[in-house]
């Protein structure tokens, strides 16, 4: 019974924590531009991190080593370095874009100037990376994120043309006014938004602070392959409720609140309280897996003592560079920088950067002695090989995409 | 490729023999407590009556610096050597008779106490985390917190009665042939141990030569069937001339030209397919 | 998504942070535009205001019948006000090109009374009046019928 109870937990958890900010802002813009025609995006996404967390929950399981060790060791120190460069900024600035959603969040809720929130949310993450247990927070915070099933309760109440939304979804039909050339920037967007490079830090260094090995691999496998669908579907919900609601009212979604006007367009009151609650849990859950895998990053490439499996004095490196990007984030958002900009420019860049952390993890994952007998098989390999040459195409096209549709304002 | 080759290849590099490149360098060291010490930046070798032994690993930016070259390295090197107090040429080493186990990660035989190579967590502990309430303990370190002084792993380098070279230094060697030709470059060692031991010293037993393009860490010369297709395709194609040569068939290493001296005209090729 | 394309404000201090990439996806454009690029302009600021006169309209019907928070309504106000002013001042800004019929001036002051009505809101908002606000949400209704046919008359 209590195994049981342990694997709904962490399918729970897993559902509640695949939103974050770059996935409520992105799902809800798109949807009240795009309808649901991206929807495909969204669905390739999914799938692609479930095969790459996948990946690294089944490398850190029976090896012990997570995703930056692997990154160096199969790289090389200058590449890993460039590597290691590039994920932290793309990482680091989803930790600013977190921190900022958390503060929207409570702005949302009291009205208060974000900006004076800033300080209050980035000292309270501190502490909980500080002092909080690991299982905590990944329970806590993914089981409040549960909140934004909200917005599938509220599609309901609205009960949209289902026909008409389905028809938009599978018939890719692009609206009239749009180009495509914004249409594939949104994709890759939304695609970066979905398929972020921090899950994989978080999730694999996950693994060595929860001790798996390889009899924990069918529970990983249940989370992922149960937890992340349904929470896809909650990034689709949030798009739908937009498309049904916000589309037709001619409203672009530039703030947390358009993010949220659908829910209380459908629920009142209460709905709206609820979809603040599961914003505020999805972003500060998302800002401490952010910094932490800022920490993790660095740690692990240079081989430093890391992770929250031991106490701070024993690893003060990576609580050092923890503090260190928490000073930082503090100091962009305070420039009056708008949180949702940011949130914009961290999905495309998750897009550049995801080969960078992706083709290791691939290689590795097929490495006998790495993997023994769990390396990958056939499916796995085929699915990594398509899901590389996407990720390849995506990173690509992102920058010059971003540049030649102004990020999506032509 | 027959499988006559690809049998007598897999004897040239031997059962149980690893490759130092892949298997050991950038890889994690862990104490005897299971707790994570440093990477390997470099590997020491030092020359043993005509062997070349792994001697020690390096670590820290002392070791790392040349490794990442150009500018950024140089000047990680000197920053580091400035704040440390140390020579630029003496990096932060631990001797390789503490080897438990070399696997995913390569284990040692002693707490990370004694192993005097964490300068930096040593100042971040003590400067600032310790400055901070709820910092907790570390259940491992002395009450008094101070490194146990009889511990001194780090022999030093002027018991060593002949030179120590870096691994780095012959990765990217030039390689000559006996006839004067130049060939492509050392990309790898493969070491065995120089007995049946469990813990005796590796020694190299070969030289992996080839192009050092993209590829060479991601291992598909040592497992040659290993996936996924496409990266395996991509990789062969862009290292078909890799090829093999026995460290007896080595004459001299001319460490500071970085040139390494065959006895031989060829070498093998290196099953690949 | 339709930002509002002032070159000033917050979106100079994203590109002090996030640099030359976001002042290109700032859309600026020059003072003096030809006649398509003004046309363009004056759509995406019709755009900014249809859009953020919609969200406030429908918070305000919202609010009316107590189906939403008032610091919620608050806090978009805010972002409305200040996007839909930033928008009018850099539309306005332009100079007309020659032979632009004085659409410019019309679509100028109708963003105006946009954000008067805006104005109207946030004060109607604070000061708890709530039998104004279906009146000021049917008000932003026709103009941003009005704006919505503007805009059909220029593409």
């Amino acid at each position: 019974m209590k195994k049981y109870l342990g694997v709904a937990l962490g399918i729970l958890t897993a559902i509640g924590g695949f939103v974050d900010i770059g996935d409520l802002v992105t799902n809800a813009a798109v949807g009240a531009r795009f309808g649901l025609s991206l929807a495909w995006v969204v669905v390739v996404g999914v799938i692609g991190i479930i095969v790459f967390a996948e990946m690294s929950g089944r490398v850190v399981a029976v090896s012990g080593r997570a995703t930056f060790d692997i990154v160096r060791e199969r790289l090389g120190p200058r590449m890993g370095l460039v590597n290691l460069f590039g994920s932290m900024a793309v990482t680091l600035l989803t930790f600013v874009a977190e921190i900022g959603g958390v503060a929207l969040s409570l702005e949302l809720a009291t009205s208060v100037w974000e900006y004076l929130w800033v300080p209050v949310v980035v000292a309270v993450v501190w502490i909980v990376l500080w002092r909080v247990k690991f299982a905590l927070i990944e329970n806590a915070f993914g089981l409040l994120g549960l909140a934004l099933v909200v917005f599938a309760v509220a599609l309901w109440q609205l009960q949209p043309d289902w026909g008409h939304l389905w028809h938009q979804a599978a018939g890719v039909e692009k609206p009239h006014a749009e180009e495509w050339s914004t249409y594939a920037y949104f994709a890759v967007a939304l695609f970066g938004a979905a398929m972020t490079p921090y899950e994989v830090f978080f999730f694999s260094s996950g693994g060595v602070e929860e001790e798996w090995d390889a009899a924990s691999i069918p529970i990983m496998r249940a989370n992922v392959f149960i937890g992340f669908p349904l929470g896809g579907l909650l990034s689709l919900s949030i798009a739908a409720v937009a498309t049904a609601t916000l589309l037709p009212a001619g409203i672009d979604v530039q703030t947390l609140g358009q993010v949220g006007l659908p829910v209380a367009m459908a629920l009142g009151k209460l709905g709206l309280a609820v979809a603040i609650l599961g914003f505020f849990a999805a972003t500060f859950g998302a800002a401490a897996e952010t910094g932490l895998s800022v920490g993790y990053s660095i740690s692990q490439y240079f081989g430093w003592q890391w992770g929250k499996y031991v106490t701070p004095v024993q690893a003060a490196r990576f609580h050092l560079v923890v503090l260190l990007s928490c000073v930082l984030a503090a100091m962009v958002l305070l420039t009056t920088i708008d949180p949702v900009l940011v949130t914009e420019a961290s999905v495309v860049f998750s897009s550049v950067a995801l080969p960078l952390t992706y083709l290791p993890i691939l290689m590795v994952a097929n490495d006998p002695g790495y993997m023994g007998e769990h390396r990958n098989r056939g499916l796995s390999n085929a699915l990594g090989t398509v899901y590389l040459v996407l990720v390849v195409v995506a990173s690509v096209a992102a920058l010059p995409l971003m540049v030649w549709t102004k990020m999506g304002t032509s | 490729m027959s499988r006559a080759t690809s049998a007598s290849s897999r004897r040239q590099q031997g059962e149980g023999s690893l490759d130092a490149q892949l298997n050991l360098l950038d890889r994690q060291l862990i104490d005897s407590h299971g707790r994570l010490v440093a990477k390997i930046d470099d590997v020491e070798l030092h020359e043993v009556q005509g062997d070349l032994v792994v001697s020690g690993f390096l670590t820290g930016p002392g070791a790392l610096g040349p490794r990442i070259g150009g500018a950024p390295g140089a000047i990680t090197t000197a920053a580091w050597a400035r704040l440390a107090g140390r020579d630029p040429e003496d990096p932060k080493r631990i001797d390789a008779a503490h080897v438990t186990k070399i696997a995913t990660a390569i284990h040692l035989d002693v707490p990370r106490e004694r192993l005097r190579v964490t300068g930096f967590e040593v100042w971040a502990r003590e400067r600032i985390v310790t400055a901070l309430p709820g910092c907790g303990d570390d259940p491992d370190l002395a009450p008094s917190g101070d490194i146990d002084p009889e511990a001194d792993v780090d022999p030093g380098r002027d018991d060593a009665p002949t030179p120590r070279h870096r691994l780095d230094r012959l990765l990217g060697s030039g390689v000559r042939f006996a006839d004067g030709r130049d060939g492509e470059q050392v990309i790898d060692a493969t070491l065995a141990r120089v007995s049946a031991h469990p813990r005796a010293a590796l020694r190299v037993e070969g030289l992996v030569i080839g192009r050092r393009r993209p590829g060479t860490l991601f291992g598909y010369h040592r497992h040659p069937r290993q996936g996924p297709w496409l990266i395996r395709v991509i990789v062969h194609a862009m290292h078909r001339t890799t090829s093999y040569v026995d460290w007896a068939d080595v004459d001299r290493i001319d460490w500071d030209a970085r040139v390494v001296h065959l006895n031989v005209d060829e070498c093998r090729p290196l099953a690949t397919r | 998504m339709r930002r509002s394309a002032a070159c000033f404000g917050r979106t100079s201090t994203v590109a002090v942070v996030l640099g030359a990439v976001v002042a290109l996806g700032a859309g600026c454009v020059p003072a003096s535009p030809d006649a398509n690029t003004y046309r363009d302009a004056a759509s995406q600021s019709i755009g900014t205001a249809v859009s953020e006169l919609a969200t406030i309209e429908e918070m305000l019907r919202l609010l009316a019948s107590d189906d939403i928070m008032r610091p919620a309504v608050v806090t978009q106000l805010r972002y409305s006000e200040d996007g839909l002013e930033k928008s009018t001042q850099w539309f306005t800004g332009l100079n007309p090109p020659t032979g632009s019929d004085g659409f410019g001036k019309r679509v100028g002051t109708l963003l105006q009374r946009g954000g008067n009505l805006l104005t109207e809101a946030r004060i109607a908002v604070h000061r708890g009046q709530v039998d104004r606000y279906t009146r000021i949400a049917d008000d932003l209704k026709t103009l941003g019928d009005h704006l919505d046919k503007v805009e059909g008359r220029l593409s």
